[in-house]
């Protein structure tokens, strides 16, 4: 299994859940890869160095990590909001992705950077006394604490994903409206006091558990 | 420069998981005291907003180690299986880190920084140990107390934008005052049984009463230590420190020994890139004339 991260503040706020997932895959005898992306979290690199493709590769190092570590060609990609996105990119491209969980993919990259502008200028708004964001029709170079260089922000723009395009045997889509109060990358208690996500989860665990037996 | 970045495991079971980041060996390296990243809250030891990498990286091009890991409970590390108290058990990680770089580095003096909660611990531990040769102590938590929000209260209403605002209809000098209620603002809604929360660290443990941080303070200084303080300007934390170390500080200040740096139009986490650039100079240059 590798897991593909979410971006920016949501990653802060989901590590703790998908260490818990890595955690209790494991218990169900997976091998579990988690790993930061160049640019974010403990790996090399700046965030403004940051690109789609770049991240894509880092994936598909990430898998050739874990099929070495497990000595089995079989592997599932685990992704959350961005990272559910890159996965099922990675997925269509590569063709030999076993299986596929979506946990809330962005399925429209425009309306998702749309977001991080407003949430953006909203935090700043209430909480940075007077600084603002980027202006109308000005690009988008930071959102929530976190740079967004160019060519990430061009990339992410033309990002399209239709989950209904996955048979349902191969791949996973959790929604979290099935699982209320279950949005851990937004939330405050994901950031101030620890959230697991308990029901999304056993969900993830245990259709893996059946789909890869 | 080159640097180089390991993670280390430590503690009695090899549960505590830290990344260190190193220059080049050197000689000049070998007289840097290291530096150590203390966790914010519950966030893992990337830090808010991913401050610590870039801490990190920034201090040991400057020639320091730097240490950041996670806490028992938090980010990668494991819970304790005893049932230590967070402050206890804070304490007892920062010194088992020190410990580990002292025997594995030959590092013999350390300097401890932190963010918010981080900073608690960082004065904590700092206070309690003479091998701690400085502190920067960012946005530490604070109580507001009864007058803060009067003294938020007064700076609008001097504050010419704040009347713009209010003309406009979007006015914060009366939010300031409802901002901060007397009785606790009333919790999330609880968390559905699809997402739970779990036990999380009591950091109003390691908060010391007012009269105690600035024991804590003031003994820091007197050893001949150092003490960087940074603060967002609206904060309560530099509320505080207006209230209760101004003056005292006054003579460290002007000695060098104590160095206060307050950032505008900032939030607690110094969400603004532009001024994450600033923070992290902030440090490194205190770090320097410390370290050196």
């Amino acid at each position: 299994m590798v897991i593909c991260n979410p971006f920016g503040q949501e990653y802060i706020r989901a590590h703790r859940s998908l260490r818990e997932l890595a955690k209790r895959l494991a218990e169900t005898g997976f091998h579990v890869l988690r790993f930061d992306y160049f640019g974010c979290g403990d790996s090399g690199g700046d965030g403004d160095e940051a690109t789609l493709d770049q991240w894509l590769r880092d994936i598909s190092a990430a898998i050739a990590e874990v099929q070495e570590t497990s000595s089995s060609p079989k592997f599932a990609l685990v992704g959350l909001r961005l990272g559910a996105t890159l996965s099922a990119l990675l997925a269509a491209q590569r063709g030999d992705v076993e299986r596929l969980v979506l946990w809330d993919p962005i399925l429209d990259g425009a309306a998702y950077l749309k977001e991080l502008r407003v949430a953006h200028e909203g935090w700043l708004r209430d909480h940075a006394q007077g600084r603002r964001g980027a202006a109308e029709g000005e690009p988008l170079r930071e959102a929530l604490g976190f740079s967004i260089s160019p060519a990430l922000a061009s990339c992410v723009e033309q990002l399209r994903l239709v989950p209904d395009d996955w048979p349902s045997a191969k791949a996973l889509v959790i929604d979290h409206r099935s699982f209320p109060g279950a949005q851990v990358w937004v939330h405050e208690d994901g950031v101030n006091r620890i959230l697991v996500p308990h029901a999304v989860l056993e969900s993830i665990t245990s259709w893996l558990g059946s789909a890869c037996s | 420069m080159l640097l180089r970045e390991r993670t280390l495991l430590f503690g009695d079971a090899k549960s505590l998981v830290g990344i260190i980041t190193e220059p080049a060996p050197s000689d000049e390296v070998q007289a840097r005291p290291a530096v150590i990243l203390l966790n914010s809250g519950i966030l893992h030891r990337v830090g808010p907003n991913r401050l610590h990498v870039r801490l990190a990286r920034r201090l040991a091009e400057a020639g320091f180690p730097v240490m950041r890991f996670d806490y028992s409970g938090i980010g990668d590390s494991r819970p304790r299986t005893d049932s230590a108290p967070f402050a206890r058990s804070a304490l007892a990680e920062t010194r088992e880190c020190m410990d580990l770089l002292a025997a594995s580095r030959r590092v013999r003096k350390f300097l401890l920084a932190g963010i918010c909660s981080g900073a608690d611990s960082a004065l904590s531990a700092g206070a309690q140990d003479d091998r701690v040769t400085g502190v920067a102590l960012i946005e530490p938590y604070a109580i507001p107390g009864p007058a803060f929000p009067l003294y938020q209260y007064r700076r609008q209403i001097l504050d010419p934008r704040s009347w713009w605002r209010l003309l406009r209809g979007r006015s914060e000098i009366l939010g300031s005052l409802r901002a901060h209620p007397a009785e606790p603002a009333p919790s999330d809604p609880p968390a559905a049984a699809s997402a739970a929360l779990e036990p999380t660290p009591d950091f109003d443990s390691i908060v010391p009463s007012r009269g105690e941080f600035v024991r804590r303070v003031k003994g820091l200084v007197e050893r001949g230590a150092g003490v960087c303080f940074v603060y967002s300007s609206e904060s309560p934390a530099y509320f505080n420190y207006l209230v209760l170390l101004r003056r005292e500080m006054r003579r460290p200040r002007a000695k060098g020994r104590v160095r206060v740096q307050v950032l505008k139009q900032t939030d607690h986490v110094f969400t603004p890139l532009a001024v994450q650039d600033v923070l992290v100079e902030t440090v490194r240059d205190w770090a320097l004339t410390i370290g050196s």
